[in-house]
C-alpha cells in the first residue's frame, strides 16, 4: 500500500512537471491567471465606479483607491441577493460577506475558470502519451492504476499551482488598487476559495481523463471532454425540471447526484459539514469520471 | 545456467495477421542475447509481450522466475527500452530519470547516485540538465538508454539500441553492453548482425513468429569447434587454400589450432588468415533464416 501511495505521488509530481514545462499549458495557465487578474481589475473599477457615484450623490470627495465605503456596499441588499443567487440558502450570505469582498468575486471566478483549465490539462495528459508511446516509461515502472490516480492527483496539483498563482496576482492587485482589505484576511479568503476551487474542478479532471483513456488523440480528447462538460449544466438543469417525489423524480435526483455541476452552491456553504460532503463528492465523482476510461485503458495494448 | 527468460508457445494476431505463431524462447540468465529476424518477423511484438505493453493471444511468459511481466514483480528487476517511444520532450534527462528511478522504487540518494551512473553510461552527464527537445535523436536514444539501466536491473530489455545512433556512440553503447556480460541478462534486437556478434553470447533466430534456431554464439557460428586458416599460394603439398579444422570434442580450441598452425609452418604454408567459425551473418544467411 505504501508502494502504491508512494507511486501515485510519483506520477503526479511527474504529471505537474511536464504540464508546467509545457508551452502549450503555460498559455493555459497565462490565461487562466490573466482571468483572475482581469477580473480582480474588473472588480476594483465596478467598485469604484460604484463609489465615485455615491460620493457624488452625497456631494463629498471621492477617494483616489477604492474600498472606503465596502461596509456600506455590505448592507446593499441587491449584493446581498446577488451573493444569495450563487452561494446558495439565505443563511450562507451574512457568514459569507464577513469576508473580503474580492475574495469571494475571486472565488466565483476560479471556480468557473478552473473546471475548463483542468479538463484541457487532463484530456490531453493520457492521450498524448499513448499517442508517443512515452507511456511505456511509465508502464515499464508501475501499475496503470497508479498512473491513472497519478495523473488525477497530479491535476489537483496543477489545480492548486493554478489557483495559487491566481490568488497571488489578486492578493497583490488588491492591496495596491484598494484600500480597506486588511492583508491577511484577504489571504486567509483567497487561500480558502482557492482550496475549494480546486477540489470543485477535480471532478472535470476525471472526465478529462476518461476522454484521454478513451481517444488516443490528445485534440480528439479535449473535443470530447469540453461538449461533455457543456453539456452538463443542460443535464442538470433537465434533472432538476424533472425532480419530485416519485419514481421518476427520485431517479432525477439520483442522477443528479453524478453532474459535478449540481455541486455549486454546496462549496459556498459556511456549514464546514456540507462543505465537507461536497468535497468528498468531489473527490467520488472525480473517481468514478476516471474509472469510466480506466476501464479501457487497463485492457488496451500500448 | 537457470532461465532468465522462458516462452511458451507464444501467439500474438494483428488483424488478419499472426505476428507470433507459438514462438518458444529461452535466454540463459547472465547471458548477452542477440534477437535476429527479418522485418515482421516478430521481434519488436515479442519485445512489447515481455515487457508487458502487450498481452498475448496464448501461451506462457516467465521473466527471473517470477511469471509474465507486471510492475509490481519485475519494476527495478526489469530495464526495458522499448524501440519507439518518443521522450517527453519538455524535462531535462535529469529530472525524467529522476522520476522514473523513484517509481522503480529507489529512494533519493540512491536516485541521485543511479541518474548520475547511469548518464555517465551514456556520455550525457554533461547534458543532463537541458531541456530534451534541444537534444539530438541520437542523444535522446541515449537517454531512453540510460533509463533502461537505472536501478542496476537483473534483466534488461533494449529493442533496437543502437539505430539512429552515429557509428562513435554505437560502438561506444555495445561497448557499454558487453560490459554487462556476466552481470546481468540483457536481450537486445537488431538488425546488425555484426554488431550482434560482437557482443552476444546467446543468440535466437526468429522469422514468421517462430523461433527457428537458438543457442550459444559460439555454437552456432562453430566458433568453439570449426578453425579456418586460409594460405596465401603456393599451398604446401596436399593443401588448398583454406584449411579448416574441426576441433574434437574435449579438446580446448586454442590448443587444437595451436597445432595445427605448428604443422601448417613446418610444411612450409604461409598463413593470410586464421578464423574461428563462420561469421554470424555467413551462417545466417548459410542457413536460410532469412525467407
Amino acid at each position: 500500500m505504501r508502494r502504491f501511495a508512494a507511486d501515485v505521488w510519483w506520477v503526479a509530481v511527474y504529471e505537474l512537471g511536464e504540464a508546467v514545462r509545457t508551452r502549450l499549458f503555460q498559455l493555459v495557465l497565462l490565461l487562466y491567471v490573466g482571468g483572475i487578474a482581469g477580473s480582480t481589475w474588473f472588480f476594483v473599477k465596478l467598485l469604484q465606479g460604484a463609489e465615485e457615484s455615491a460620493a457624488s450623490t452625497l456631494g463629498v470627495p471621492g477617494t483616489e483607491r477604492p474600498g472606503a465605503m465596502m461596509g456600506t456596499f455590505l448592507q446593499n441588499a441587491e449584493l446581498i441577493a446577488f451573493v444569495g443567487r450563487f452561494a446558495g440558502p439565505a443563511a450562507n450570505v451574512p457568514e459569507l460577506l464577513k469576508e473580503p469582498l474580492l475574495g469571494l468575486f475571486i472565488g466565483m471566478v476560479s471556480m468557473a475558470l478552473l473546471p475548463a483549465v483542468l479538463t484541457f490539462s487532463a484530456s490531453g495528459s493520457i492521450a498524448a502519451e499513448v499517442k508517443s508511446r512515452s507511456i511505456r516509461y511509465l508502464l515499464c515502472r508501475t501499475g496503470r492504476l497508479q498512473i491513472g490516480l497519478g495523473k488525477l492527483a497530479g491535476q489537483l496539483l496543477i489545480a492548486l499551482v493554478a489557483t495559487a498563482l491566481g490568488g497571488a496576482v489578486c492578493w497583490g492587485m488588491g492591496m495596491t488598487l484598494m484600500i480597506g482589505n486588511p492583508p491577511t484576511d484577504l489571504a486567509l479568503s483567497l487561500l480558502e476559495r482557492s482550496a475549494r476551487a480546486s477540489i470543485w474542478a477535480l471532478p472535470f479532471a476525471g472526465l478529462g481523463l476518461a476522454a484521454s483513456q478513451w481517444i488516443p488523440s490528445p485534440n480528439g480528447a479535449r473535443v470530447v471532454a469540453g461538449s461533455v462538460i457543456f453539456a452538463m449544466p443542460l443535464a442538470a438543469f433537465w434533472l432538476h425540471l424533472k425532480s419530485g417525489t416519485d419514481l421518476l423524480g427520485r431517479l432525477a435526483d439520483l442522477a443528479g447526484m453524478f453532474i459535478a455541476t449540481t455541486a455549486w452552491t454546496d462549496f459556498w456553504s459556511t456549514d464546514p459539514s456540507v462543505f465537507a460532503a461536497a468535497a468528498v463528492r468531489s473527490v467520488v465523482l472525480a473517481v468514478v469520471y476516471y474509472s469510466l476510461g480506466h476501464v479501457i485503458f487497463a485492457r488496451r495494448n500500448l | 545456467m537457470s532461465d532468465a527468460i522462458r516462452c511458451e508457445g507464444l501467439f500474438k494476431r494483428y488483424r488478419k495477421a499472426n505476428a507470433l505463431d507459438g514462438l518458444d524462447l529461452v535466454v540463459p540468465a547472465g547471458t548477452i542475447c542477440g534477437l535476429i529476424g527479418p522485418n515482421g518477423a516478430g521481434k519488436t511484438t515479442t519485445m512489447s509481450i515481455l515487457a508487458g505493453f502487450l498481452a498475448p493471444d496464448a501461451g506462457t511468459v516467465d521473466l527471473l522466475g517470477r511469471g509474465r511481466f507486471t510492475p509490481e514483480t519485475h519494476s527495478g528487476r526489469v530495464g526495458i527500452l522499448p524501440q519507439d517511444a518518443e521522450l517527453p520532450t519538455a524535462s531535462t534527462p535529469r529530472q525524467l530519470l529522476s522520476v522514473w528511478a523513484r517509481l522503480q522504487g529507489l529512494d533519493g540518494p540512491s536516485t541521485r547516485r543511479s541518474v548520475d551512473e547511469a548518464l555517465a553510461a551514456v556520455l550525457l552527464h554533461d547534458r543532463g540538465d537541458v531541456r530534451i527537445a534541444t537534444l539530438s535523436h541520437g542523444m535522446r536514444r541515449r537517454v531512453t538508454v540510460a533509463s533502461a539501466l537505472l536501478g542496476d536491473p537483473e534483466l534488461v530489455l533494449l529493442d533496437e539500441p543502437t539505430s539512429g545512433l552515429d557509428p562513435a556512440q554505437a560502438r561506444h553503447l555495445r561497448e557499454r553492453i558487453a560490459a554487462e556480460k556476466g552481470r546481468r541478462t540483457v536481450l537486445l534486437s537488431s538488425h546488425n548482425l555484426a554488431e550482434l556478434e560482437q557482443i552476444c553470447d546467446w543468440v535466437i533466430f526468429i522469422d514468421k513468429g517462430r523461433c527457428t534456431r537458438s543457442g550459444a554464439m559460439a555454437t552456432l557460428t562453430g566458433r568453439d569447434r570449426e578453425v579456418f586458416v586460409h594460405l596465401a599460394a603456393p599451398f604446401p603439398p596436399g593443401r588448398g587454400a583454406v584449411v579448416t579444422l574441426k576441433v574434437p570434442e574435449g579438446v580446448p580450441p586454442e590448443d587444437a589450432t595451436s597445432d595445427l598452425l605448428r604443422a601448417l609452418l613446418a610444411e612450409g604454408a604461409r598463413i593470410t588468415e586464421v578464423r574461428r567459425g563462420e561469421s554470424l551473418e555467413r551462417r545466417y544467411f548459410a542457413e536460410g533464416e532469412v525467407a
